[in-house]
């Protein structure tokens, strides 16, 4: 029999998987770095209680109110779960909308007792309704197309819109009296959107509004008129968005996009009392666990914008990637691919004063 | 004969993959240029890339449209598909960071179909180069007893 044949084909399979091989080791993965800074690990922050499989991974934490808490579906946004705040009973709640003819893209729900709001920004409209009712209605103008939006009283919501002037992505405030825009808020380092991208929350025991950059090192505490109240660095060294954009025309349509895979620095967040609770995708120096194995939350007193400590949320056991986090009443909640997972946090740990050591 | 037709068929399909891939990628090289670009491990050779892929497709193509080079062709194809094959697997297990190809969630699905697809590909490749080599033999063998 002729072998040649066989030696070719040996030869060029080993060869591709070569250049394959050689193109990955020569790429530097971004995320591995070990950066110069130091976390501080207490013995014990957070022990796991309950957890539910909830069988898709589109859920997201709503919101709580009384000892319940929310999730919403991206993919059924009229979905909602209603769990108590041990996750030992579930219930199923259909939202009804006065308006049938509302178009759902990119729905949001937000639970802020005693009402539920929905929000769509592609469209855009905000609805309200009543948390027994679950009967959502227009309760204003409507005015202006945002990507992030937030209820920070019964009459007023934080966004995030996009300038059509500019084309860069700011902070705006609606009311019933309209949208008031705070372009200074959001600092652009280099193109306006995706180095200006983060997270939007409202922290209702301190009357502040938190916005977290993904790509750098840095939240801003706002009161609830829009004013800067403080600015403050989280733990990490980022301070400049590493990030590479392009656009391209394809069909006519102009598209704008990244051109190389971000450093996220920030990748989720929550805050409850005092509390801002930030999971990020930096290593210090002395971590050695893998970020694929335990996400690593830090702590940071709203009061001052101090970090406090660092604890892990171990992964393996359900997935490998935490998609959400929800701080509320003690307990910390996290989605891990589908499971929901619910965390007593150690009572000492967080009462302890500002400054003190572990 | 049988065997013969094989071949043609296995090349047939090549070709036409190939081709549509290729065409697929210049029509828009801009936005395929980006798309590399997003892959974690491609990002700094994204432009080299952009095009010597659409490239090797179509001359590729050519070699297995020609009777006399079509088995460097046929193993021309093999290898392209198994470094396309390679760089699936090593994307979905070694990679800290899927790039998106546009869909949320199905983006995973996606990616696990494209495995396959590309498994069958290599493997038809594959049968393509055994069996014209067997061919080449029994020509051979014709000829000797000639």
């Amino acid at each position: 029999m002729n072998i040649r044949p066989a030696i070719l084909l040996t030869g060029c399979f080993t060869l591709s998987v070569l250049i394959v091989s050689v193109l990955f080791a020569l790429s530097e993965d971004k995320t591995q770095r070990l950066y110069d800074f130091s976390r501080v690990f207490p013995p014990r922050v957070i022990t796991e209680d309950t957890v539910i499989d909830l069988q898709r991974r589109s859920y997201y934490v709503a919101g709580a109110a009384a000892d319940k808490i929310y999730l919403g579906n991206v993919w059924a946004p009229l979905h909602l779960i209603e769990c108590s705040k041990d996750l030992r009973d579930t219930s199923h709640i259909k939202l009804r909308l006065d308006d049938p003819t509302l178009r759902f893209k990119s729905i949001q729900v937000n639970i802020d007792s005693p009402y539920f709001f929905i929000s769509e920004g592609t469209q855009p409209y905000l609805l309200r309704g009543t948390l027994n009712e679950w009967y959502g209605k227009r309760f204003m103008h409507d005015s202006a197309y945002f990507s992030l939006a937030v209820p920070i009283s019964p009459y007023s919501f934080a966004l995030r819109v996009n300038s059509a002037k500019t084309r860069e992505d700011m902070l705006a405030k609606e009311t019933k009296g309209g949208v008031k825009l705070f372009p200074e808020l959001l600092e652009k380092q280099f193109d306006g959107v995706f180095c200006v991208d983060g997270m939007l929350h409202y922290n209702k025991k301190l009357e502040e509004i938190i916005y977290i950059y993904y790509y750098r090192n840095q939240f801003i505490v706002m009161d609830t008129s829009m004013n800067t109240i403080y600015k403050a660095n989280t733990i990490d060294p980022i301070s400049k968005a590493q990030i590479q954009a392009d656009s391209f025309i394809s069909n006519g349509n102009k598209t704008y996009t990244m051109s190389a895979p971000p450093l996220s620095v920030n990748k989720k967040s929550c805050t409850y009392g005092n509390w801002l609770f930030v999971n990020s995708a930096i290593r210090s120096k002395d971590e050695k666990t893998s970020m694929e194995r335990a996400s690593v939350i830090d702590v940071y007193d709203l009061r001052n914008g101090k970090y406090q400590f660092s604890f892990y949320i171990p992964l393996s056991a359900y997935g490998n990637k935490l998609d959400g986090l929800y701080l509320y009443d003690g307990k910390l909640y996290t989605m891990i691919d589908n499971y929901l997972c619910s965390y007593n946090i150690e009572s000492n740990v967080l009462s302890k004063s500002i400054g003190e050591k572990f | 004969m049988k065997k013969n037709t094989a071949v043609e068929v296995i090349c047939f399909l090549l070709i036409l993959l190939f081709v549509y891939a290729a065409v697929n990628k210049l029509m828009d090289v801009q936005k395929f240029r980006v798309q590399i670009g997003q892959s974690p491990f491609l990002s700094q050779f994204a432009r080299f890339v952009a095009w010597f892929i659409p490239v090797s497709e179509i001359i590729v193509a050519i070699m297995l449209a020609f009777q006399r080079i079509r088995v460097v062709g046929l193993y021309a194809s093999f290898s392209l598909m198994v470094m396309f094959t390679a760089y699936i697997v090593v994307i979905l297990n070694f990679s800290s960071h899927v790039p998106c190809s546009c869909g949320g969630i199905l983006e995973k699905m996606g990616w696990t179909e494209h495995l396959i697809f590309n498994i069958v590909f290599t493997l038809l490749a594959l049968l393509g180069v055994v069996l014209s080599s067997k061919r080449e033999i029994t020509n051979h063998k014709e000829i000797a007893a000639a």
